[in-house]
């Protein structure tokens, strides 16, 4: 035991550093009234139609994100590893340039472009909420594609489009039937990060909608008006990504390590 | 039956031909539209003045004490964050791969790993109010002990506090790509060295730390760029109140402040290219890696 | 005396035993192989000699030594592993000299010896190459190299050649036998081909299940097994259940057989008598033990031709030297083979 001191103290440091916060943050949540334990601040939160309203609208705006990724890579990716192989570096350093790009920086560059004549497109409601998804796209681009990258790397997709293609199945069918099915695995790891990037991003949101349309806009202004409100919020949202990586490990696989989340 | 053959053989080429080209055209498309154009403009713009004529003015302005002043935090808190992560990460994923503790420690430290690194932004910065705030729960109980923290000079709506913040997510993604990189330390290598004559020491010294190398300076890169480009957190924590990059140029959006568009060109401009760096860096450093541990 | 000597060792990985009983004595300058089927112990017996393994009970004594107890880095023990180890991140050069660095010898000192290791693995052009940049072949050489450095006592091999290709493995088993005998080093040799055991061994050491099962000569092991295992393992067998008809004589089928060594089992009982498909020959009169069968299958090996014979319901094979004056035999023909009485083998369990 004692040859072990040193990786026990620092596996505890880490355990402790993780959990101080969430401990602290769950027993402040319960503080609302004063001298007592009390679901209070849980309440509040439900009883604000916001909450529900703001929570509902990421949701849509993170399964529809997660669609047209899926629609715009699958399609392509499928291209690329049938027909196009030396594309392929190119679109690969394409799907790494949202690494590069701050998402202060992204939005940023987006007012530049569309939010001036002639573009415009931040004048109509539809055209603000259509470039928020493609800057939510952008964000969640490199897990997406490397997901369903890894799991068109993992079949042999030649032989199975070959396969499908002498039994007479057209494109569609390919894509639908055989291709799809075979990646779901690996393209639903993608869509939870996708998921989870979408409900906890603030930059985009707040720049483009303002405060209070989206969740974490939502949450940044709660915490800046109340007290332990906000300790309830994070309590459920940890639940949330707790629920999220616990079906991630269950479907075999690590989160990919994250760089352009929401921080 | 000859002629009717061939007309079929050249429909499908055609149809092929077309049929690719146009199946990576909307992605090509859509990178362009919003990836390369929005950021493009940016860095054309940073080379402009008010007056739209190429100039180099906007980074000589750069020269003030307040932008200054952010780069300075920005780089100053990523790198703070990145070594003391990169330290803590690597110490625990030590632990759960060659320090030999059991199986099942392992499995849950990834787990948080992979939940911490993920709990960012918003909800963080509310956590941490709770634990080391004004009245949060350490805060209090410290207090209650005789040691008062804000009266000490601590805040955790600065700079340090900034720090505690940001190693919460830092060491959880250092202990995510470190883990991989020792679990490829092969058991061989380390009995080679031992039937050689070496140390356990020396074994660390000469072997394991040169062949870790390239991987724990690829992880303290991804955590540099990983809190460069944060913005979220500081947000939440402090309203953009800390003079960072990030929040120097979001409330440029916002419309207060600088009222210098062109200089807030140029400070994004400056952040990509910073960001290219980094992610190169990442890229060439984590390709040596993944040589010498797979030879 | 002996130069390294096993002494009932025994290792237990928790209730598993790996190795149950082993006693060896090995001279200074043998070459011994430890040789039988994954999991029989041989592994484990080596890396006890190497120290990275603890003993359960027994003793290795090492010139005199006992080194039991040792760790192996104080042992002067040199080690070639299967998947070769070489260190990554160190040229070939710095690979080879790694054991003299950390002892702290001169830099001169180092060089020179190094260069010596790369003329004996005749590699000399190679001395800035890292491992990756490296064949199988030669980056097991570079490991040999790096394990003779040191000059130790004993070179332990575990399975060294398994990881390469077939063409390149002879080549280098004959090269790791000539340094062998030009250093003169006291080597075991791990393996599970019994071609490559004996090809390189004095002496080998057939195991099974943690025990040893036989020691000997190559020559020793291949014509005279003392168990089924042991015949079975090294070489091709043919195994006829048999009747004992005397001391002297068994009837196989419809004919009877003379063994020349005298049988212990009772008369009427079953045994099993082993021949090896080499052994057997077209019949000729003077050849007393003769089977007849019908020919199920002929396959053309070059040197020889391999005839598969269903002698009363067991199938019996014949390993023919391939002649250029003779026929094959044709399938679905009836053919008789005969042996030598002392080349049957009445197996033991």
């Amino acid at each position: 035991m004692l040859r072990r001191f040193w990786p026990w103290l620092w596996v505890s440091l880490g355990v402790l550093y993780f959990f101080l916060p969430i401990y602290a943050t769950f027993v402040f949540s319960l503080k609302a009234k004063k001298g007592i334990f009390s679901l209070l601040a849980y309440d509040k939160v439900f009883a604000d139609p916001r909450f529900g309203s703001s929570f509902v609208f990421s949701t849509q705006m993170a399964l529809l994100t997660i669609f047209c990724c899926m629609l715009l890579l699958i399609p392509t990716l499928t291209v690329l590893h049938l027909f196009l192989r030396r594309l392929r570096p190119v679109v690969e350093f394409v799907a790494l340039v949202p690494f590069v790009i701050p998402s202060v920086v992204l939005v940023f560059g987006y007012l530049r472009v569309f939010a001036r004549p002639p573009l415009s497109i931040t004048n109509s409601t539809l055209g603000t909420y259509g470039l928020l998804l493609a800057g939510y796209m952008v964000l969640s681009m490199p897990y997406m594609y490397r997901s369903i990258d890894a799991g068109l790397r993992a079949i042999d997709l030649r032989t199975l489009v070959e396969a499908s293609q002498s039994l007479g199945a057209g494109w569609l069918t390919i894509f639908v039937r055989v291709i799809f099915p075979n990646i779901r695995v690996a393209v639903l790891n993608g869509s939870f990060v996708t998921f989870a990037i979408v409900i906890g991003e603030l930059t985009m949101a707040r720049f483009l909608l303002g405060n209070a349309v989206a969740f974490a806009p939502y949450l940044a202004e709660i915490g800046r008006a109340r007290a332990y409100e906000p300790a309830a919020i994070t309590v459920l949202s940890l639940l949330m990504t707790w629920g999220i990586v616990m079906i991630l490990q269950l479907l075999g696989r690590n989160t990919s390590a994250t760089i352009a989340g929401p921080r | 039956m000859a002629n009717g053959a061939a007309q079929t053989w050249w429909r499908q080429i055609e149809w092929r031909k077309v049929g690719v080209s146009l199946t990576v055209v909307p992605f090509l498309l859509f990178a362009v539209l919003f990836m390369i154009l929005p950021a493009g403009s940016l860095l054309i713009e940073s080379f402009r003045n008010a007056q739209g004529q190429w100039t180099l003015a906007n980074f000589a302005d750069m020269n003030d004490p307040m932008i200054i002043e952010a780069y300075s935090m920005s780089l100053r808190i990523s790198f703070t964050t990145a070594i003391i992560g990169a330290i803590i990460g690597l110490l625990v994923a030590y632990a759960v791969t060659v320090g030999g503790l059991p199986r099942g420690i392992r499995t849950a430290i990834l787990t948080f790993s992979g939940v911490a690194s993920n709990f960012a932004g918003v909800p963080l910065a509310f956590a941490f109010v709770a634990t080391l705030g004004r009245t949060g729960i350490i805060t209090v109980l410290l207090a209650q002990l005789g040691i008062n923290l804000y009266k000490n000079g601590f805040s955790l709506y600065s700079y340090i506090g900034l720090v505690i913040v940001y190693v919460y997510f830092q060491f959880p993604l250092m202990v995510l790509v470190m883990t991989p990189a020792l679990d490829g330390l092969r058991r061989e290598w380390r009995e080679a060295s031992a039937i050689l004559g070496a140390n356990t020491a020396q074994y660390w010294r000469h072997v394991a730390l040169p062949i870790l190398m390239p991987a724990i300076l690829a992880g303290m890169v991804l955590l540099f760029g990983n809190a460069f480009g944060a913005f979220a957190t500081a947000y939440a924590l402090t309203g953009g109140t800390l003079t960072m990059v990030t929040n120097v140029i979001a409330q440029e959006m916002s419309g207060d402040v600088l009222h210098n568009e062109a200089l807030a060109y140029a400070l994004a401009t400056g952040m990509i290219v910073i960001m290219t760096i980094t992610i190169g860096t990442y890229t060439v450093l984590q390709r040596r890696a993944e040589r010498w541990l797979r030879a | 005396m002996s130069f390294l000597v096993l002494q009932g060792v025994r290792k237990q990985f928790g209730t598993t035993v790996a190795v149950a009983q082993f006693d060896l004595e090995i001279a200074r300058g043998e070459f011994v192989s430890f040789l039988g089927p994954s999991g029989c112990g041989k592994t484990t017996t080596l890396r006890m000699v190497a120290g990275f393994e603890q003993l359960t009970a027994g003793n290795i004594i090492l010139d005199g030594v006992d080194i039991s107890a040792t760790p192996p880095n104080k042992r002067n023990i040199g080690m070639v592993f299967q998947s070769y180890a070489l260190f990554p991140n160190m040229t070939v050069a710095d690979n080879i000299g790694f054991g003299l660095m950390v002892a702290g010898r001169p830099k001169a000192e180092i060089h020179s010896r190094v260069g010596e290791m790369l003329d004996l693995i005749a590699m000399s052009e190679y001395t800035a190459r890292y491992p990756y940049q490296l064949s199988g072949g030669q980056q097991q050489r570079v490991a040999l190299a790096r394990a003779l450095a040191l000059q130790p006592q004993v070179l332990l091999l575990d399975e060294p050649l398994s990881a390469l290709d077939a063409q390149i493995r002879d080549n280098l088993r004959q090269e790791i036998r000539e340094i062998q005998r030009r250093l003169g080093i006291t080597t075991i040799y791990v393996t599970h081909d019994q071609q490559e055991a004996m090809a390189l061994s004095d002496r080998i050491v057939v195991m099974s299940h943690g025990r040893v099962a036989q020691v000997g000569a190559p020559h020793e092991i291949y014509n005279a097994p003392r168990t089924r295992f042991v015949a079975s393992f090294v070489g091709t067998l043919n195994i006829l259940t048999a009747t004992v008809v005397d001391a002297h004589h068994v009837r196989v089928g419809d004919a009877v057989w003379q063994v020349t060594e005298a049988m212990t089992q009772a008369v009427g009982s079953t045994v099993e008598c082993a021949v090896r498909p080499e052994l057997l020959r077209e019949a000729t009169p003077e050849l007393s033990n003769q089977l007849t069968g019908v020919v199920q299958d002929v396959v053309f090996l070059g040197a020889t031709v391999r005839v598969t014979l269903l002698v009363h319901g067991q199938r019996v094979l014949v390993d023919l030297f391939n002649d250029a004056t003779h026929t094959i035999p044709q399938i679905n023909t009836t053919m008789t083979v005969g042996c030598d009485p002392r080349t049957v083998l009445v197996l033991a369990e």
